[in-house]
């Protein structure tokens, strides 16, 4: 009886699992089993732009922003995309040079020392939320914190962001340096890989002030996380670098593409969250001759060093 | 006529009795409903359960991979391993997970090592975690969840989830659902035999009582309780029960009025017999009524089974038959025949009857009605000679009275009672005062004939007075005269013609056989002689 009830239930099973109609992969869990370090399959990435990014926000979102970017440039352009993503031990601008990237999305400091560095030219810059192809740094501190003005900062300690981000290093150093304060007048001071970790440091309050790009600091600042202690002068943009070997052609044809983007309009659903990047709304052409001030600041304050 | 082909084995396999098949009916029905909702519910539970399942696969391969996302990029191996180790852990569905970054190893939790053919069964993965692949593992179903968390980026997260829960409870509610069923058959058994008790207790009472009826008890009838079919079965048994009784009572009034007028039909001499008309008993007595039998001379019941052609006359049985057969053909009664017994004493008895076809005792019977006219017939004879008696009479005293010479007188005599007896030849011998005689008329003779008296053998006649019958083989005879002539040999009737006491002579009629000359016949030539 107990066994016919068993088979009752078994049969009613099979018939539940009948009706499923998936399919069944066998596998074994526990045979073949792979002790030393396992790779994936490596899928091959031959024969496609490879387009490169320093980190400008948190690693996932850029290197989404960035895939999105790469698939909306092989639609424009009928052209074979694939993303880098630089290795900790280097940067986008020993890749840009190395020949192991053909374009980058980069900041300006990173721009100008792969152009100091291999030749590599700027062939557009973004727009901010405001239609300008400029952007500013922003210096937050906490939101009830004492500080009010930058001279407060004495003493203080400070985050910044990468050491050659434009926005979170070199745009701050020139307001520290115009308000009269040094590295060496922070009590403590850090670089950060990201101004989303620099954005942390300020908002957890382990730091009394950090630089931010202006359109991160905004976000926060209507979130009341932070407040926005000064703006910097307008700059031109991140853009895009094309590495010194990329044809004239390709740089043509991907300059032409990159300008007719419209991140707000037609290609809004193909790009990832871009109003979170710096170019909000798109792209211009760039020149060289546009970024004649701050190559003389980054060579000032060291950036430009081998 | 399909279904009742397809009803018809089903019916042989059946119990017999109706409460058995009423709670065989609700134990099928409610077998058949716990497994339809033990299919149903599981059905329901498993694709709950799935939905659930892939929900909280895909929510948990999402957030794995959400979270595991910026440690792919950087290739924080650390991180990587804490992570999934973490999901597995605070999930106890999730067997396995594994990562892998653009530059990275995989990172996983099998303890053992990593399964080999794993990543080549799981194949590609998608952007998205889908509803995942089912996995046949050793360690039982598993469904697996693969998600790339960096768009465009070989990084990968995967997720195996057990499937045993879902099973499990599959499992439990199939067993709970048929508990329930195995309950419910008990539960309707109960209430059906209880039911079905109380339902049918008035029709086992009605079939009680129908039996009763069936037995005789006529004034059965059943106590209409309710308003519903049985009420209406049981108003209708009850009108059935009174039709019935009126009829039996009908039929016994009837049956009665029948024996009464067979009863009365015997009082006044009508004979009745029923005689059977088909199997093996046809042509034989199934009833007879007294009168019939005083008319045989036999018992009614030594008539009874007895052939009906024992008691008709021979000369009767070809018309019966045929009479009989007439009325079977036409179902009509004929009009009455006159048929003879013979009666037990070897008498003829000669009947007046009739007969029509009916029914008795289950059996096409031919019922025979009859009245004994013997007497009446023998009278009706007696009249009719008389009747031709006094005709010849009347007509020899009219001849007698004409005035003609005595030949004369004597031929017209001779011709009126040859006309009386429908006869062609005779002769009158006139016997003289010397002895002697002659033939004093004749008719039917070529030549006139002569007497041979009182050498021949009529001339006893004289002597005795008594009519005598001759016969022709008589040389002297004058009938031989006929027979010399080339006429048939013929015998003769002769009676003395006489007046107080004296004979004046004899009257001679010849005919071919004797039969002719029957009592009536002689008695009419002796008047006539006379």
């Amino acid at each position: 009886m107990h066994r016919a009830y068993r088979v009752l239930i078994l049969v009613l099973l099979l018939t539940t699992a009948c009706s499923s109609e998936e399919p069944l992969r066998s596998v074994r869990l526990q045979q073949q089993l792979l002790n030393h370090e396992v790779y994936a399959p490596v899928q091959a990435t031959h024969g496609c732009w490879r387009l490169g990014f320093d980190r400008r926000l948190e690693p996932k979102e850029d290197v989404r922003q960035v895939a999105s970017l790469a698939r909306w440039l092989e639609q424009a352009t009928g052209l074979p995309w694939c993303i880098q993503i630089t290795p900790p031990d280097e940067t986008v601008i020993d890749r840009l040079c190395n020949g192991e990237v053909d374009f980058a999305v980069v900041g300006m400091v990173s721009y100008l020392q792969a152009h100091h560095r291999c030749g590599a030219q700027i062939i557009v810059r973004g727009l901010n939320s405001a239609g300008e192809d400029v952007y500013r740094a922003a210096i937050v501190v906490p939101m009830h914190s004492s500080i009010t003005t930058l001279a407060d900062l004495r003493g203080r300690s400070f985050a910044f962001g990468a050491p050659n981000s434009t926005q979170g290093h070199l745009i701050p150093r020139l307001m520290l340096q115009e308000a009269g304060l040094t590295l060496n007048d922070f009590r403590l001071y850090t670089f950060n890989e990201s101004h989303a970790a620099t954005a942390k440091a300020v908002t957890s309050s382990r730091f009394d002030a950090g630089a931010l790009q202006d359109t991160l600091a905004l976000k926060l600042a209507e979130r009341k996380l932070v407040r926005i202690l000064a703006f910097s002068e307008p700059y031109p943009s991140s853009g895009i670098v094309a590495a010194p070997d990329v044809p004239a052609p390709t740089i043509m044809l991907t300059q032409e593409a990159l300008v007719r983007l419209d991140p707000q309009g037609a290609d809004a659903q193909a790009l990832y969250h871009w109003e979170r990047s710096e170019m909000p709304r798109g792209f211009v052409k760039a020149n060289d001759a546009d970024y004649r001030a701050l190559r003389e600041l980054a060579a000032a304050i060291g950036l430009l060093e081998p | 006529m399909t279904i009742h082909r397809l009803l018809t084995p089903l019916e042989r396999l059946l119990p017999r009795r109706l409460t058995t098949r009423i709670m065989l009916s609700m134990v099928a029905i409610v077998v058949l409903a716990g497994l339809i909702t033990a299919v149903a519910v599981n059905q329901l539970v498993s694709h709950h359960l799935r939905g659930e399942l892939i929900a909280s696969g895909k929510a948990l391969t999402l957030a794995l991979g959400e979270s595991i996302a910026n440690a792919l990029v950087e290739g924080d191996l650390v991180a990587m391993q804490e992570m999934v180790d973490v999901t597995v852990a605070n999930n106890p569905d999730i067997l396995y997970a594994f990562a892998f970054g653009p530059a990275t190893p995989i990172v996983h939790t099998f303890p053992n090592g990593f399964p080999g053919e794993l990543l080549h069964v799981v194949g590609h993965v998608d952007e998205r975690p889908g509803t995942g692949i089912l996995l046949a593992t050793e360690t039982g179903i598993v469904r697996h969840f693969g998600y790339r968390p960096l768009d465009g980026l070989p990084a990968e997260v995967h997720i195996g989830f057990s499937q045993a829960r879902i099973l499990d409870l599959q499992r439990q509610v199939t067993g709970f659902v048929l508990m329930l069923t195995v309950f419910g058959c008990a539960a309707a058994v109960a209430v059906t035999y209880g039911f079905s008790r109380l339902a049918l207790q008035p029709l086992t009472e009605l079939s009680r009582q129908v039996k009763r009826l069936g037995e005789g008890y006529l004034d059965e009838r059943t106590a209409v309780l309710a308003d519903d079919e049985v009420g209406d079965l049981a108003r209708a048994f009850n009108e059935m029960a009174e039709r019935i009784q009126e009829s039996i009572e009908q039929l016994r009034l009837s049956e009665a009025g029948y024996r009464d007028l067979l009863t009365a039909a015997a009082v006044v001499g009508e004979g009745i017999a029923l005689i059977c008309d088909e199997g093996a008993e046809e042509g034989h007595f199934l009833f007879v009524n007294e009168a019939f039998a005083r008319m045989t001379g036999y018992t009614v019941a030594e008539l009874i089974g007895s052939n009906a052609a024992q008691v008709l006359h021979p000369d009767s049985v070809a018309t019966a038959r045929r009479t009989w057969q007439a009325v079977k053909a036409t179902q009509q009664p004929p009009d009455p025949v006159e048929l003879s017994l013979v009666n037990r004493r070897g008498e003829r008895l000669v009947l007046e009857t009739t007969i029509t076809l009916t029914r008795y005792q289950g059996r096409r019977v031919l019922a025979w009605f009859m009245r004994d006219i013997t007497q009446r017939k023998a009278q009706e004879n007696e009249l009719r000679r008389r009747n031709r008696e006094l005709s010849a009479l009347n007509a020899v005293a009219s001849a007698m009275s004409e005035i003609l010479s005595p030949p004369q007188m004597l031929e017209r005599a001779l011709e009126q009672v040859l006309q009386a007896l429908d006869l062609t030849v005779g002769w009158v011998v006139t016997l003289e005062e010397d002895g002697s005689a002659q033939v004093a008329a004749w008719r039917g003779f070529d030549v006139p004939p002569t007497s041979d008296f009182p050498h021949c053998l009529c001339s006893a006649v004289t002597v005795e007075h008594r009519p005598l019958i001759v016969f022709g083989d008589d040389a002297r005879c004058v009938a031989r005269q006929m027979l010399r002539h080339g006429g048939q040999p013929l015998c003769h009737a002769t009676v003395a013609i006489q007046t107080h006491g004296r004979v004046l002579g004899m009257l001679n009629v010849a005919a071919e056989t004797p039969q002719v000359f029957t009592e009536t016949e002689m008695a009419l030539l002796g008047a006539v002689g006379q």
